[in-house]
Formats: C-alpha cells, structure tokens, sequence
C-alpha cells in the first residue's frame, strides 16, 4: 500500500560488544566496525557497550547471531569460539553479571524467541580495564583476523540459507556455566 | 597460637571478583576479604577534553547504568558554569530518571535480587535464578516485566535520543522538549507502570512475608551491621533520586549529616587498604576504625535501604504506605538488614512509577522552554544523583577554557565497599570452618551478601560471565589455599 512502512529485521545479527573507552574491552567493536559494510543486506551489523538484559532486546527476532567479544587468556592467547545451543546453569546474581545465558534462559521460559544459533568469537586481550581510548598494540594487530574468522562464521550461515537441504549442525551439548563444552580453537594471532 | 597473616601486596586484584578466607590454626576464619577491581586511569583519560563530553563519555563507563552516570555529570556540569536550568527541564530530567530508576529496580527484583526471596536461599542450586523465580510467580509475570522494561525504555528513547547512551541532558537544560502530542503516552505508560509496582509489592507480601523462613533470613544477624546511612532528600527529607541534598543517619537513625554534593569533601574520605584497588569510602569526621560497624565507625552504606533509613518518608502516598509497612514488620527505623534491600527496592519502584505519572501529567512538562545558556567561565563542578545503587557523584575542575583539568567520580559501590567488605567477613566467620565448608551452601551465602548490594564494577561489556565471576579461596594459617571455588 503506498505510504505503508514495512519494518524489517535481518535475520542475521554481527553484534560487537565492549566498552570503547576501556582499552582493549574495545576489541569486540573494533572488530563489527571493520565489518560494518561486509555483508550483503540479510546480516545487520551493530555494535554495543550495553549488556545484562539489554541484549535481550537485540537478540529478539533474530534468526543467527555472532556475538564478538574480547578474553583475558589463561595461556596461550587465541581465538576462540563459543556454541551456545544448549542451555546451562545461570548463576547471575545481579544485573551486572548478567550474560548470554542468563538471557537464553529468559527468553526462552518467556517464549520470547531465542534466536537459532548463537556463536560468540572471543578475542584475546590484555587490559580491559584500564581507561584509554587506544587498544594495546597487539591486540589492535588481531582486529583483521578476528574479522576474517567472524566474516567466514557470517558467509557460512548466508551459504547455508541459500534454498539447498540444511547442513546439520553437531549435536545440542549443554553449557554449563562459563565453561563453553564445544569450541574451536583457532591457533595463532 | 592464630598466625598472623600478611597480605602479599601481588594478591591484590586483576580481573573479576575474588574473596580470600584465611583460616587460623583452630581451622576458624580469622579473615576474609572481598575485592572487587576498580577501573584505573579515569582521571587521565578525562583530562583535556571539553566538559560537556562528560555525560557522553561517563555514561559508557558502565553498561547497565548509563543513564545515572549521564545524570550525575549533566548536574555537574550545571554546577560548573553555574547555570540553572528553566523549571521545565529539571522536570523532565527527573522524569526520564525515575523511569530509569523504576526500569533497573524491576529488573532487579524480578530476575536477580528475587532468587534469594521468591526461590528461598536454601533452594536447590538450579532454582536460585530467573528460571527459578518464573517457576514462582509464572510466565505471564515475567512477560509483563520484559513488556513493562520496553514501554519505559522506549520513552527515554523518545526523549534522550535512545535508551542508553541518552543525549539528554545539557548545562542548562535538556535537549528537547516532551511534545505535547506525546503526553497522553506518558501519562498512560505511567499509569500502568503504578499499577505494576503495586502488583510487584502485592508478589513480595504473598511470596516472602508470609513465608516466616523468608522473614527470618532478612532478619538474621548474619546479615545485619549497623552502620551510617547515607541519602539524597528534598527539603522536608523525602526519599528524592534526582536532586535534594545528602543525608546521613546515624545507627540510632539520628541526623548526623546534611550537605550538599559540593561539600562531600569535608564529609566523605577514602581509606586505602594494600590488598584492593577498591578505596573504601567513610566519613571523615568519625575516621577510619577499621572494618567494624558501630556508632564510633565512619562505614556507612547507600542503596535502598540506606535511602529509606536515612530519610524520614516518600514523597508520593502509595510509596509513603509501602515504606511505612516496612519499617513497621522489621521493627522500625533505622533497619540494619541488608537483605531488607530488596524489599526497600519495591518501595523505590512504587515511588519512582507515581513521581513518574506526576511529572508526565503536569502540565509545565510540555513548556518549550528547555535550556538557559550557560554564560559563566566554569572552574569547578558537582553533581549528585542517586543511583539504583546509591549515591554517584561526579565531580570535574576544568581550565577557563571548560577543559578537565582534573575529574573525580564516587560510585555506588565505591561508598558500599567497606560494607560489602563487613558482609563477606561477618557471613564467612559466621559459617565456615575447616571441617565444614560446604561448596554449594557457601557460595549460595556469600551471594546473597554479595548481591543485595548489586555492586557495579563497571568493567564493560562480556557475553559470557554472565555466570558469576567469582572466585573464593580458603587458605591456611600460613597463606597455603586450600580450596578454590569458582562459578
């Protein structure tokens, strides 16, 4: 009808979360920045420095979504990848520690619609909470690779949309806690 | 013989939560210490910009609550050039605040603080969370509050451009003015939103005060310490979230303080302990005495209770009769429990949502008039809110030029710390011993500690950790741990 606005939301979200005054918590927007004009108009990429709950309001209606976030590593930094298709124990005391399970656990006793995939790509980093508007230099080196690796992420799902019978993805493990029970590990920087 | 134990200064913090349990040689807890990373290098990043970047760049300091951050700085900077903004624009910001404040403590309550209430702290460890207390009050409930968050979170987009990160306040004033044809939505929205925090209020009576092992953990000793209270009140010391001066009470619930944000410094230091990053906010005059509570103690405590206690009522009638329930089922005022927080967090929200539909009814909210252009050569300014988690304050010097030359920011968590602090210590002595110590039933206490406080370490934004980033450790008289318990 002339004059009717249709809203449309993609289905495909690329959300870089952190903080861009805390030093490398940037990474995961440093990262969706770069990707900003990669994708064709299914994948909508924004970035945030809200979280808790907030995310609920950008996961809603959502087909896929790559979160890209930043780590502090134990040992060796790198990549890593997280799969959330099965739900795990929530533990979020108070609104600053909520996160994406916590969120999964909502909406999905809400019937709100969580979105069929959910991937989190991890960046290695050294100082999140310091205040400087500049990354640490080598975790500004990483930016490009952590792109790449989310853009393959984003092409395989696009690739998997297209009218062809559906990959079949592993099998649901549940995610207990923080502690992710499948993952890729990408070696290297 | 009890060892005595030096901290290590290279235990101090990095990264998330940790509490460390030092036990003596009878295996009982001498010490234990909580210690929460503060953001470093504020001050430093700050200097040299305008001024009035301060309410943009403050409110991405924390990702839950932005809009308080933006607040406090844009009262600073009022402070700073010394303007004062037209009669409208003062409404409009306590407005958007209020429902920025009704918005958080439902949230809270709901999904967060609730586990500990509507669940029971000694519920199986798979029922202490949001699945738990939906399994309690129902889906239809839970719907109602994700519904609720949105028609709030959508006006303060309407008014600040969007919901976090607002572009609300100026020095002066507010960016625009409320349109009239938008009036009649908020008023409506408020309306309902009342009616929720009744609702919210009526939940609490039938799930927690009728339920005498609920009353009895709010009211336990464990949990209580009796310390100064601090709030923002009106002229007639009214419960006031956006403006008022602060108040302090004593543990008898006696005035000991009334000041303005200006004046903190003559009321309010900071004490330094080697093993956190955390500086510890007590009152200045009373000194520091060390971690104990009492009457001879500068640690006092902010937040929802501490705003009830330190006031002497609300200002709207709904909110004036949920206070006075309260204080009349824990014994009267002053109430030293901190779990009773959530339970002032309910009185809050019923205030914020009636000062809300005052505000959006009056008819001066929709005058045009929004800002008065700030003339003066700035110098020094602060500003004080009251934030879900108690008082923030900013505070910003500049050159002739509105250049920061220095910024100081006292948070919620920062005047809570020493308390916070007490808690953990008081629970881990009360429970813990070497024979004893239970994984599940020590974490599930230390929480319920830790999370009344809600404390903000403001790290930014993580996906992931959304399950506790807490580690415990219990060590020996000689330091050695010998238990680590993470989640």
């Amino acid at each position: 009808m002339a004059g009717e606005t249709v809203s449309y939301m993609r289905p495909i979200l690329v959300l870089g979360l952190g903080n861009e005054m805390l030093k490398d918590d940037a990474a995961g927007v440093r990262v969706a920045e770069k990707l900003q004009q990669a994708f064709p108009i299914e994948v909508e990429v924004r970035w945030t420095s809200e979280f808790g709950l907030a995310l609920l309001d950008e996961l809603i209606g959502r087909d896929r979504v790559l979160l890209i976030d930043s780590y502090i590593p134990q040992g060796v930094p790198e990549f890593r990848e997280y799969n959330l298709d099965a739900v795990g124990q929530v533990n979020a005391p108070c609104p600053h520690f909520i996160g994406i399970g916590e969120i999964r656990e909502t909406m999905r006793a809400l019937e709100l619609g969580f979105p069929r995939e959910v991937r989190i790509l991890a960046i290695p980093v050294d100082d999140p909470t310091s205040f400087s508007s500049e990354m640490s230099p080598r975790v500004a080196a990483r930016v490009p690779g952590a792109a790449d690796r989310a853009s393959r992420i984003v092409r395989t799902w696009l690739a998997e949309s297209k009218p062809q019978e559906p990959k079949e993805h592993a099998p649901a493990e549940r995610w207990a806690g923080a502690q992710p029970l499948q993952q890729e590990v990408i070696h290297g920087n | 013989m009890a060892q005595k134990i030096t901290i290590d200064p290279v235990t101090r913090l990095e990264g998330h939560g940790r509490i460390e349990i030092f036990l003596d040689d009878a295996g009982k807890v001498s010490r234990a210490y909580f210690q929460v990373p503060e953001l470093r290098g504020f001050e430093q990043f700050v200097v040299g910009r305008p001024a009035e970047e301060m309410p943009q760049i403050t409110s991405r300091i924390c990702g839950v609550c932005p809009m308080a951050h933006h607040m406090a700085s844009t009262k600073a900077l009022d402070d700073l050039y010394h303007v004062e903004s037209p009669p409208v624009a003062k409404k409009l910001r306590e407005m958007v605040y209020n429902i920025f404040m009704l918005e958080d403590h439902a949230l809270h309550f709901y999904f967060l603080g609730g586990p500990d209430f509507i669940v029971g702290p000694r519920a199986p460890k798979g029922q202490r969370n949001i699945l738990g207390v939906l399994g309690k009050v129902g889906v239809e409930v839970g719907r109602r509050v994700i519904a609720t968050r949105k028609e709030l979170r959508d006006l303060v987009a309407l008014l600040g451009g969007k919901a976090i990160h607002p572009v609300l306040g100026l020095p002066g004033g507010v960016a625009k003015p409320l349109d009239k044809a938008d009036q009649a939505r908020f008023v409506e929205v408020a309306t309902r939103a009342v009616d929720f925090a009744l609702f919210t209020l009526a939940t609490f009576e039938e799930v927690v005060l009728k339920n005498q092992e609920y009353v009895d953990a709010i009211t336990s000793e464990m949990y209580t310490h009796r310390t100064y209270y601090m709030g923002m009140v009106d002229g007639k010391n009214q419960v006031n979230f956006y403006d008022g001066r602060l108040r302090v009470v004593d543990p008898a619930g006696k005035e000991w303080g009334n000041f303005t944000a200006r004046q903190y410094l003559d009321v309010i230091a900071e004490h330094v302990e080697p093993w956190s990053y955390m500086k510890f906010c007590y009152l200045k005059k009373l000194g520091w005495k060390g971690f104990v509570d009492g009457a001879d103690s500068g640690i006092y405590s902010v937040a929802p209770l501490a705003r009830l206690n330190a006031s002497e009522g609300m200002a709207t009638p709904r909110a004036q009769a949920a206070r006075e329930q309260l204080f009349a089922v824990l014994g009267g005022k002053p109430v030293h429990c901190t779990l009773a927080n959530h339970w002032a967090r309910i009185v809050e929200m019923i205030y914020a949502a009636e000062r809300f539909r005052e505000l959006a009814a009056d008819p001066e909210i929709v005058d045009p008039t929004v800002r008065t252009l700030p003339t003066a050569v700035p110098k020094m300014g602060v500003g004080v809110v009251e934030a879900p988690r108690g008082t923030l304050l900013h505070h910003y010097e500049t050159d002739a030029a509105g250049l920061i030359t220095r910024a100081n920011l006292i948070v919620a968590t920062q005047n809570n710390a020493a308390r916070i602090a007490l808690s953990v210590d008081k629970v881990a002595r009360a429970l813990l011993n070497a024979q004893n110590a239970s994984d599940e039933g020590l974490l599930n206490m230390v929480e319920m500690a830790f999370r009344a406080y809600d404390p903000c370490h403001g790290c930014g934004t993580h996906a992931l950790p959304g399950s506790m980033p807490l580690k415990l450790a219990i060590r020996d008289a000689l330091g050695n741990k010998l238990r680590e318990i993470s989640r």
